[in-house]
């Protein structure tokens, strides 16, 4: 039977089975979806467990691979756990339109737009949709909110969606039909803020609330991402842009523009995508082995990637030091709230470098380092840094993590280029 | 002008499952079993589409969840026979045809695929023990695999099933006892003991 198997293999049959095994191997960049989060702690695996609720609930998911990249968890302690809907996601994606646009197919007959929705129209389609997602996260909070069991009653879970308005409708042939498509990409941005806390949740859980009372005790509110005005959280994008520009010693540089998200008595979350591709690292097979070229060198692969290996801790504790010292200008912040800082990185996996990274640092640490009763290398022991081992993507808000193999700790020599190390591991 | 596009449907969809969900909660307020069951139901989904263990030959493609009272809990996946994709001079060529799946699906073949299947669920079992609704001891927890071709169409008309498509069409029911489940779970039952309890039935189609 197994000869059988592998015979069928040898004869290259494959199988488009579930996607779970789907691995890519572009260039030097790897990435895998396979994730055992068994090992993982509860509360992680609660999150990770209820990410695909979400994604459920909001996207009626059915039948499709379900990424939990689109719905993105992460517990902060003491203040409880925020869920992230991307908005990119909900109800779906497809070539031509997003998941805020509003599709009508007419007859096959129809060769031009014919009528416009009257800004009546549309206002009453935006508060039904507002109204529609802010049930969604009142069911999933009051339902669902109570598999979170380790968390304390003062401490409270937020779900966060993020959506557009529409606005008017424009037309566009799909296949032979005519489509109607009212979509708002960059504009009318807006976010639905949903937070209970979770002495509510066991109240309701418990019959002490009946659903009424527990709606009743979820603060819902929407707001206007466009207009959000966060001066010191803007300039510290800005400041985190140039600082990744090149970073790991040459070999990662960002791509995309740094972003970030405030949520409101958790704190300030950014986002930084890192690549080794744009830098022209490339892995080839030749008759003397595999090699990486880049920087106009050509060296063996094991060389190379263990070079880059050693470099890890460094760039790790570069970073730290870096949110520490800028963290200071973040002025808007409470101190009962934390900086949270992800590293989406594409290379390859012999790298070792953990597709995602983050550093949380409560705002209070950073207070103190910049009062100077705490001294930078205490501060940098107080960030805790959690290592996922798949890519999320570009739409990036990690949610459950687990601990990869990441390089030793060990410090390489200072190199040319920027946060490839810390100014304390210099000697 | 009329509504055609799939995704409307599923966002009437998405809303209707809301609904319902919060119909449920304003009438009966908070239920575990139903929260539980639910978490069951998409975690299991996900957890085949994301398998990374043996290659399963299926696609999953859709999970319900049921409680009865007296019956007990009943999750019931459609595994769609893997499509097969061949490398040939033309470039890729994906045709899942019936020749080409009858000579793959050997009952070997078949077997291979029923084994890989009570290993996945085996490791969910293991996985998300705690996560599972509770039911009645008289009652039953049971997972069904309904193993199929997937139907293909061409110009609207269903396309009939192949010579040997039959000896691929089933279903694999695992039963579990809640009693031995409850052991398992609270660690009164080790892994190996519980894992020869489960009764394994393939009921041909």
């Amino acid at each position: 039977m197994r000869t059988l198997f592998s015979l069928a293999l040898g004869l290259t049959l494959c199988f488009n089975i579930s996607q779970a095994q789907e691995a890519v191997v572009l260039g030097e960049v790897y990435q895998s979806r396979n994730q055992d989060i068994s090992q993982l702690p509860k509360m992680d695996r609660d999150i990770y467990i209820l990410q695909n609720i979400l994604n459920d609930l909001f996207t009626g998911d059915r039948g499709r691979y379900s990424s939990s990249r689109r719905t993105k968890g992460i517990y902060v302690p003491n203040n409880g756990v925020i869920f992230n809907v991307s908005g990119n996601s909900v109800f779906g994606t497809n070539s031509y339109q997003s998941w805020d646009d509003l599709v009508l197919v007419v007859d096959n007959s129809a060769t031009k737009l014919d009528k416009d929705y009257t800004e009546e129209e549309l206002e009453k389609l935006n508060n039904e949709k507002e109204k529609k997602l802010t049930e969604l996260s009142q069911t999933f909070l009051a339902n669902y909110g109570s598999l979170l069991g380790e968390l304390k009653d003062t401490e409270k879970i937020q779900i966060s969606v993020n959506y557009s308005l529409h606005v008017q409708s424009t037309s566009r042939k799909i296949g032979n039909q005519l489509a109607f498509i009212s979509s708002s990409k960059d504009i009318n941005k807006r976010r639905l803020v949903s937070i209970v806390s979770v002495k509510d949740v066991k109240d309701f859980e418990a019959g002490k609330l009946s659903y009424e009372q527990m709606k009743s005790k979820i603060v819902t509110k929407s707001q206007d991402e466009s207009s959000a005005e966060m001066v010191d959280a803007k300039i510290l994008a800005g400041i985190f842009d140039d600082l990744f520009k090149s970073a790991y010693n040459g070999y990662l540089s960002r791509s995309g523009r740094t972003s970030w998200t405030y949520f409101e008595g958790f704190g300030l979350m950014y986002n930084i995508n890192l690549s080794s591709r744009s830098n022209g690292f490339t892995l080839s097979s030749t008759a003397d082995g595999e090699v990486v070229y880049g920087n106009n060198q050509t060296v063996k692969s094991d060389d190379f990637y263990a070079k880059i290996q050693d470099q890890y801790a460094g760039f790790e504790s570069a970073v730290k030091e870096n949110i520490i010292k800028y963290g200071r200008t973040l002025r808007s912040l409470s101190a009962n709230e934390v900086v949270i800082v992800n590293l989406s990185v594409s290379s390859n996996k012999r790298s070792k470098i953990p597709r995602t990274i983050q550093f949380m640092v409560p705002k209070s640490s950073i207070d103190a380092f910049a009062k100077g009763q705490k001294s930078l290398s205490q501060v940098k022991e107080e960030i805790s840094i959690k290592k996922l081992s798949a890519s999320l993507g570009g739409n990036n808000f990690p949610g459950f993590f687990e601990a990869v193999d990441a390089p030793a700790l060990t410090i390489s020599q200072p190199g040319k280029l920027s946060l490839g190390y810390a100014e304390s591991d210099k000697k | 002008m009329k509504v055609k596009n799939s995704k409307i449907w599923m966002i009437f969809a998405a809303l209707l499952l809301s609904s319902s969900l919060a119909a449920q909660l304003d009438q009966e307020g908070f239920s575990a079993q139903h929260r539980d069951t639910e978490v069951t139901r998409i975690t299991f989904e996900n957890y085949l589409k994301k398998w990374g263990g043996e290659v399963l030959l299926n696609r999953f493609r859709e999970t319900t969840a049921a409680y009865k009272s007296g019956q007990g809990l009943t999750i019931e996946v459609l595994a769609e026979n893997a499509h097969i994709y061949m490398s040939v001079q033309g470039g890729n060529f994906e045709n899942a045809d019936g020749e080409i799946m009858d000579t793959f699906f050997t009952e070997d073949m078949v077997n291979l695929q029923k084994e890989r299947l009570q290993t996945a669920l085996k490791k969910f079992l293991a996985d998300y023990k705690s996560y599972l609704p509770k039911v009645k001891s008289s009652e039953q927890i049971r997972f069904v695999f309904d193993v199929k071709d997937q139907t293909k169409k061409r110009n609207g008309k269903e396309l009939p099933p192949s010579k040997m498509a039959h000896k691929r069409t089933y279903r694999l029911e695992a039963t579990i006892a809640p009693s031995d489940f409850e052991a398992f779970r609270d660690g009164k039952m080790d892994e190996s003991a519980f894992m020869k309890k489960i009764n394994i039935n393939s009921i041909n189609n």
